[in-house]
């Protein structure tokens, strides 16, 4: 408790009952501001609930399956939104009820009262009991007496009549539409508490309809339409095109269990490498197989490969066709088409192919070696075995093997030392080998020659300095003069911006 | 109980009378040196009432002006009202760090013979006035760090206390800034205030020419003396600051600095460096005396409100965004006081 004052509590109940009519005052200001917060929000949540509503109408209309709300629901909804926010507003405020000193401060700034009644409630309950403290106290005791009855500065209320009033339109116009509009045309049972539910044999719509639709399970009406992938259908025109009929199927033949529409093509493709015909009753395992497939078409075949394979024979298709399908467990078959490993069989000459290139490649390298002082930096040969193995010569060479090895590369200050033999190794340089230096001592003898003449030093021309400057021309000495009056006058006067001389130079010439 | 009560009333009654009758006693010196300073200086009245905030708040004052508004003039005056002792040291770029702080001399004995004794520089006095202060080198300058905050200054072995109150005045030219060295932000940070003097308004030329160009001039009288100016800063530090108040200040101080959540976004954009804690510091004791001035006895939101420019203008550093636009500081602090509002909740 306070030493401020002798008998603080009694001073403090004082000090409460003054401010008790300002204490309401502020709380209720804070309350109603709390439940402005609250109506703004169920406002909102009333036209986003509008809207939601109305674009549930519209596109049951569309699409013809989409749940309707009925009125009821909607009712019970729009209480629910209109209630709950401005209660949870509302008592969240009554939690957070401003304190008395909060009150004081508020009375204090309505009444330019230099915080004395604040200043007093703190010191009061202050631990000091310093002369001037005790001074201030009484001083804004005395204060308080007087301004009491003051209006406080209240706490403003966060209202727009005209962002709500929008917000109240919104849900109107948008309610109306919806009424006006009804529900969509229910198909089947409907639900209990107006849902439309889903037609009963109905077919799923999908992009192709034709002979592959002669037999449907209800697992796959439940699936949503499903779009091959772009090179999934590539490829597929392609063997349609070289085959005439879709790939691994006998014209008329019906496959049970397979989706209609684009992804039966893919689940078949999936499935015929494992053996399997898909099982229509296995729906799950169907729908993981089908997007593995997809999954693995779409990374394994680069985008020429469709045409690549449209342009072979039907038996090739064939054959590139059951190369792909060994993703459900097709022994040692790839488990995709990978044109790569097609083109490891069909090119014999692919090693000279690759020597051809890293010779062109190696003489692009050694001509930006500047000449050979920059060793290169990507050599591809292996690095020379350091095994002595004694095979005379018959091993496969750079293996370590007893085969021909280039020379060993000197590392070490070996290769620094003058008169070592080092072999080169730097491509690009002249007469690659092995290099040596040697010392001479050779005496020091004249030359034969005329001796040289002194001869008068003239006084030669300097550099440019401030003594030897040359003057401006005029035109341009009146250019700078006024591009420097204008800077100066700017950096006067604070304005930023330096006038630019360019107009001026060009008038000049 | 009821006995102690009485007494502690007593005795509450009593202390309340004394703080009024010191809080009295402060205004009426305060007054007096206020009119005493405007017998000779004229005008720039919230200039002198800042100058006498901080003598009484134990800082120091960094005047800039243009030449020839008086500010030298002030310092001396004010040190002539309080019978103080007065150095003027006048910033040069070849002064060095001993012609401020004194260096040891050659003394001949007078027996014979020769001895090194300690001669005092300047510094030694307790209104120190640094005319030009930006002139001199940084080196030169940062010689008053040591006596600015701590009140003493060490020459070799020896620290030598300066007398108490002490107070340094420095004066710097906004123009003719070719050839100067800006005072570093640790300097700068020891300064309490800076304050901008201006140009006179109309009516006080007249005064000003009155005063000064006939025959009789007008003289100063002595009002006070150092041990009372002690006396009153004791006063000034008594002066009591609530809760509230006291937040207020720290949340002033930190809507200078970048980085910090109370900061505006004009600070946020162009400013580097805010203030240091020394402004909060600034903040209250200058809040005091304006409390004391007005009649208080505690500091209100609204001193603050009134000192904060002079106390933060100085601490203030702007990034390159800020420089290029061109912010003047003193707007950048009017947005800061309007975005900190004074209410705890």
């Amino acid at each position: 408790m306070s030493r401020t004052h002798p008998d603080t509590a009694a001073v403090l109940g004082q000090t409460r009952a003054m401010l008790a009519s300002c204490h309401r005052r502020v709380g209720r200001s804070a309350l109603a501001a709390y439940l402005c917060v609250g109506l703004h929000q169920a406002l909102v949540g009333l036209t986003v609930l509008a809207g939601a509503c109305l674009l549930l109408r519209l596109a049951g209309h569309v699409v013809g399956w989409i749940p309707d709300v009925g009125g009821t629901v909607f009712s019970l909804l729009c209480v629910a939104v209109g209630v709950i926010p401005p209660a949870a507003s509302v008592l969240r405020g009554l939690g957070r009820l401003p304190s008395l000193s909060a009150a004081a401060e508020r009375l204090d700034l309505a009444t330019q009262n230099h915080n004395r009644i604040a200043t007093a409630m703190y010191l009061l309950t202050a631990d000091t009991d310093s002369p001037f403290a005790q001074a201030a106290v009484q001083d804004g005791l005395e204060r308080l007496r007087f301004l009491k009855d003051e209006e406080p500065r209240l706490i403003q209320a966060v209202w727009s009549w005209r962002r709500n009033a929008a917000l109240m339109a919104g849900f109107a116009v948008m309610t109306a539409i919806a009424a006006i509009v009804g529900p969509p045309a229910r198909f089947g049972k409907p639900g209990r508490e107006g849902f439309a539910g889903v037609p009963e044999g109905r077919a799923t719509p999908g992009p192709i309809e034709g002979k592959d639709r002669t037999t449907t399970q209800p697992v796959n009406q439940t699936k949503p339409t499903s779009r091959p992938a772009p090179q999934a259908t590539l490829r597929r025109s392609g063997q349609m095109r070289a085959s005439g009929r879709p790939a691994g199927r006998e014209p008329g033949e019906t496959t049970i269990g397979q989706a209609s529409g684009g992804s039966q093509t893919h689940a078949g493709e999936s499935r015929q490498g494992a053996g399997s015909q898909g099982d229509a009753t296995d729906s799950a395992s169907g729908m993981q197989s089908e997007k593995k497939a997809k999954n693995t078409v779409g990374k394994a075949n680069p985008p020429k490969t469709g045409p690549t394979l449209s342009k072979a024979s039907p038996a090739k298709a064939e054959e590139a066709s059951s190369v792909s399908q060994g993703s459900g467990g097709g022994g040692a078959m790839l488990a995709v088409h990978n044109a790569w490993s097609q083109e490891a069989h069909t090119a014999p000459d692919e090693h000279e192919q690759e020597d051809a290139d890293r010779d062109v490649e190696d003489q692009k390298e050694s001509s930006t070696q500047r000449g050979g002082i920059q060793p290169s930096l990507k050599d591809r040969n292996e690095a020379p075995s350091r095994e002595l193995g004694i095979s005379e010569g018959q091993g496969p060479p750079g293996s370590g093997r007893g085969g021909p090895t280039p020379p060993k590369k000197s590392r070490g200050t070996a290769s620094l030392v003058l008169g070592v033999p080092v072999p080169d190794f730097v491509r690009g340089r002249l007469a690659p080998g092995a290099t040596k230096v040697t010392h001479e001592r050779v005496r020091p003898s004249a030359m034969p020659g005329e001796p040289a003449r002194s001869g008068e030093s003239a006084a030669r021309s300097l550099p440019e300095n401030p003594d030897t400057r040359k003057p401006v021309p005029s035109p341009f000495a009146r250019l700078v003069r006024d591009y420097l009056i204008a800077l100066h006058t700017a950096g006067a006067t604070g304005a930023g911006n330096v006038p630019s001389t360019n107009g001026t130079a060009s008038e000049q010439k | 109980v009821r006995i102690k009560n009485v007494k502690q009333t007593t005795e509450s009654s009593a202390a309340i009378s004394d703080a009024q009758v010191q809080a009295e006693r402060f205004r009426e010196v305060f007054t007096r040196l206020k009119r005493e300073i405007h017998k000779v200086f004229v005008g720039h009245d919230e200039l002198v009432t800042n100058v006498l905030s901080v003598l009484l708040s134990d800082g120091h004052v960094l005047l800039e002006g243009v030449p020839g508004l008086g500010k030298t003039l002030l310092v001396r005056t004010l040190s002539q009202t309080l019978d103080l002792t007065f150095s003027r040291i006048q910033f040069t770029p070849d002064l060095m760090p001993s012609d401020i702080v004194g260096t040891m001399v050659l003394h001949e004995k007078d027996g014979g013979g020769h001895e090194l004794r300690f001669q005092e520089g300047p510094i030694v006095a307790n209104f120190i006035l640094a005319d030009e202060i930006n002139r001199a080198t940084p080196k030169t300058q940062s010689a008053l760090l040591e006596a600015m905050q701590e009140r003493t200054v060490s020459v070799s072995r020896r620290t030598i206390r300066l007398p108490e109150p002490f107070i340094v005045l420095a004066t710097q030219n906004p123009i003719e800034q070719d050839g100067t060295y800006p005072l570093p932000e640790a300097q700068l940070d020891r300064f309490m205030v800076k304050l901008l003097v201006g140009y006179p308004q109309e009516g006080e030329y007249h005064d000003i020419l009155q005063r000064t160009t006939e025959t009789a001039l007008p003289s100063v009288e002595t009002v006070s003396n150092g041990e009372e100016v002690l006396a009153m800063r004791k006063i000034v530090r008594s002066v009591a600051v609530s809760e509230q108040v006291r937040r207020y200040a720290i949340r002033l101080m930190m809507a200078t600095q970048p980085g910090s959540p109370h900061a505006p976004r004009a600070v946020q954009r162009s400013v580097a460096l805010g203030s240091s804690p020394r402004g909060a510091q600034g903040l209250l004791l200058m809040g005091k005396v304006r409390a004391l001035i007005g009649g208080r006895f505690a500091v209100s939101c609204q001193d603050l409100r009134d000192v904060a420019k002079p106390v933060l203008r100085h601490r203030i550093i702007f990034n390159f965004e800020g420089q290029s636009e061109r912010i003047n500081v003193d707007d950048l602090l009017d947005g800061v006081l309007e975005s900190v509002g004074e209410l705890s909740e």
